[in-house]
């Protein structure tokens, strides 16, 4: 199975290759990178999953440790996170511009096609019947990446799921039957996560995130005017709450794999031009991108004169790029697309369920109208106006 | 302990299979998830440097009322509660929330453009660098050419606005100045009346001795009328005396005139004055009042035709 899944994959990356510029020595391949570095990985695609695994694509200069405390910073592509960025089969227009927009944000991310999981996926299927998560999963281990952001679509795109999480994906572990000792980013060094020894479910890694997306503007809208680098980092701002709420700053840290760009990325700019804000509100997430605009002033004198009324001798202001959504958490899962809930939004109300009682109001109109009918005609009968003896008197 | 996300989502119409994520739920108590989000929480810190994460939560917290804020305000004390210090701002007001939510971002961006200069990774673009953009230089036109259709049309209302203001203003300024007109000549010419009245008090006063110039006009213009050749005027102010101004008396009929009935002529036309008066002398006139028999009749006239 993993094989086809391979296989499938193989044209979507050569496509990428062929977006990227020729020219630019920079912008390469993120898994040619890695080839360059670490020398002794073979072909990538030839591999098989397994070897993968095997080899580990860590930099010469970095310690043997896989914990990424150890990191320096020291301007070169370090912290290699790559980003599968995917969707289900059967999303509407909207999602999929959003799709797109978030795919060019995000430069550490892998395009994978539409996913369909179909039978194999399915209960007592021969994918082991894991459904969509196991698939991501799957897809996730092929391709090399540590942490996902699938956008999955239900009844016929009405509603939006966003799914943002780490992936199992780690280079130490062997094999995703086993229970991983120590994973690429740290989270299962301590923790362990019991995993069914039957299911392909691949429930390390995590923790993973349901949203349910809504509010959505994408980047194409005219009235959001700003622009930025194509895959300049974002500084990524949160509001206090992520700082004071629990359940918030796991979700920071999962926000901050999946949007913050790594330094040193082959298709990174050098400078910061963009800022994406994170904002809790109303028990949701509201996400915007702007775009920082500094403006230095023309002559020496006027420099001064900002420099004593503001401190800087730049006016900062910012302007949205777009896309803008709100992301409503709905359930946080330890493991990747699986595992202990973590936490639960109580408040959170399927939209299956407000719709259905929409549907419900109108069907009672009905019903109500009728009942007020009979109760009128009941009501009339049994009013008789007594006969007035003296009716028939003066006439 | 382990759920499988995807099947539950599946048969979110399965009220069978949503009854047994309830018990599972009921069964892990809260304390347990607390416990073991903790956990996890320390284990999903990377504790990457600044540098890579690029992360920063700006310090002042957002001005909404959610229903956390709401709880928090409730459990502590009052002088939380007055909005002295943010005023507090509703989500659902687009545009203050958009506001609140500009000012979070900028706040963020002056404190990680502090971290950048202390890391030494540079900031601003210099101009000189150029890159591919997110937005494409097409898109930027069609986004361009929103803008100046958006000032246009904003120039336009703003115009017409103008426009019409200033008609109605000029309007009134114009009506202002016709009233103003009016209460001048109002005014002028009760000034005048007033004049005129202390002036005719002056002249009782002075009991005839101060003549006005209005009975000099009026002498002037009566003597000019003695001066004119008609007739039919002096007679009737022979007659009835000088009273050219009051107009209803000539025509009223007096002792000599009632019964006179030698102006009458049943067959049309109409006497004069000067006819009705036998013994008028010189009371014919030749113009108006019809001209008596000049006129043969007409049967005269076609006899005198065909003779």
């Amino acid at each position: 199975m993993a094989k086809k899944r391979r296989q499938d994959a193989e044209p979507e990356a050569e496509i990428e290759t062929e977006e990227e510029h020729p020219g630019n020595r920079d912008d390469e391949e993120e898994e040619e990178d890695d080839e360059l570095v670490s020398s002794e990985e073979d072909e990538d695609d030839d591999a098989p999953p397994s070897s993968k695994h095997l080899a580990a694509p860590i930099p010469p200069p970095l310690p043997p440790s896989s914990s990424d405390d150890t990191i320096q910073s020291d301007g070169k592509y370090r912290n290699r996170r790559r980003l599968l960025v995917l969707s289900s089969r059967g999303i509407t227009a909207r999602y999929r511009h959003l799709l797109e927009d978030l795919r060019t944000l995000t430069p550490h991310g892998k395009r994978e096609c539409k996913l369909d999981v179909g039978k194999n996926y399915a209960v007592g299927g021969s994918g082991g019947g894991g459904g969509y998560g196991a698939a991501v999963n799957e897809i996730a281990e092929l391709r090399g990446c540590h942490a996902v952001l699938f956008l999955e679509c239900r009844k016929r795109g009405q509603d939006g799921y966003l799914w943002l999480g780490r992936t199992s994906h780690s280079n130490d572990s062997p094999s995703p039957l086993l229970p991983p000792t120590t994973s690429d980013d740290g989270a299962m060094t301590d923790t362990t996560t019991k995993i069914e020894q039957g299911k392909h479910l691949m429930i390390s890694g995590g923790p993973s995130i349901k949203f349910h997306i809504t509010n959505i503007h994408t980047m194409d809208e005219l009235k959001m005017t700003g622009n930025c680098m194509k895959g300049s980092r974002p500084i990524l701002s949160f509001d206090t709450s992520f700082d004071t709420i629990d359940h918030l700053k796991l979700v920071k840290h999962v926000l901050v794999d999946v949007f913050g760009t790594p330094r040193g990325h082959p298709k990174s700019k050098p400078f910061v031009d963009r800022v994406m804000g994170f904002y809790y509100a109303d028990g949701k997430i509201w996400v915007r991108n702007y775009q920082i605009l500094e403006e230095t002033a023309s002559t020496a004198k006027e420099a001064n004169e900002q420099k004593k009324l503001t401190g800087h001798a730049h006016s900062t202001s910012l302007i949205e790029i777009g896309p803008r959504f709100v992301l409503n958490p709905i359930r946080i899962f330890r493991g990747s697309f699986g595992g202990q809930t973590l936490w639960v939004n109580e408040s959170f109300v399927n939209p299956n369920v407000i719709r259905s009682m929409k549907k419900k109001e109108e069907g009672e109109k009905y019903v109500r109208r009728k009942g007020a009918e009979n109760k009128r005609k009941r009501r009339d009968e049994s009013i008789v106006v007594p006969k007035d003896p003296l009716s028939d008197v003066f006439r | 302990m382990v759920e499988s996300p995807s099947s539950e989502e599946e048969d979110e119409d399965d009220t069978k299979g949503e009854g047994a994520i309830r018990t599972t739920h009921e069964q892990q108590s809260l304390a347990t998830r607390a416990l073991a989000l903790r956990t996890a929480l320390d284990a999903a810190d990377r504790r990457l440097p600044w540098s890579e994460t690029f992360d920063v939560i700006a310090p002042t917290p957002l001005p909404f009322v959610g229903p956390m804020k709401r709880k928090r305000l409730d459990g502590e004390v009052v002088d939380d509660d007055d909005d002295d210090e943010y005023d507090v701002v509703d989500v659902h007001d687009d545009l203050k929330r958009e506001v609140a939510f500009y000012e979070n971002a900028l706040e963020s961006v002056i404190l990680a453009r502090e971290k950048c200069t202390n890391v030494g990774i540079p900031f601003a673009r210099p101009d000189d660098f150029f890159a591919e953009m997110v937005k494409s230089d097409d898109h930027m036109a069609k986004i361009k050419d929103r803008l100046i259709y958006e000032t246009k049309k904003m120039d336009a209302v703003e115009r017409r606005k103008s426009n019409k203001e200033q008609t109605a203003m000029a309007k009134e300024r114009h009506a202002h100045r016709l009233s103003e007109k009016a209460k001048a000549k109002k005014a002028h010419m009760s000034e005048l009346d007033d004049w005129k009245r202390s002036a005719e008090r002056g002249r009782s006063s002075l009991a005839g001795r101060v003549r006005d110039r209005d009975d000099d006009d009026d002498r002037l213009r009566g003597m000019g009328r003695g001066g004119d050749n008609n007739k039919k005027r002096m007679n009737a102010n022979k007659r009835y005396g000088f009273g050219g101004k009051q107009r209803g008396r000539f025509k009223q009929n007096d002792r000599a005139t009632l019964n006179d009935m030698s102006g009458f002529k049943p067959r049309g036309g109409f006497g004069g004055i000067g006819q009705k008066s036998p013994g008028g002398a010189g009371n014919k006139k030749k113009s108006g009042g019809g001209g008596g028999n000049k006129r043969p009749g007409k049967r005269a006239r076609d006899a005198s035709r065909s003779r």
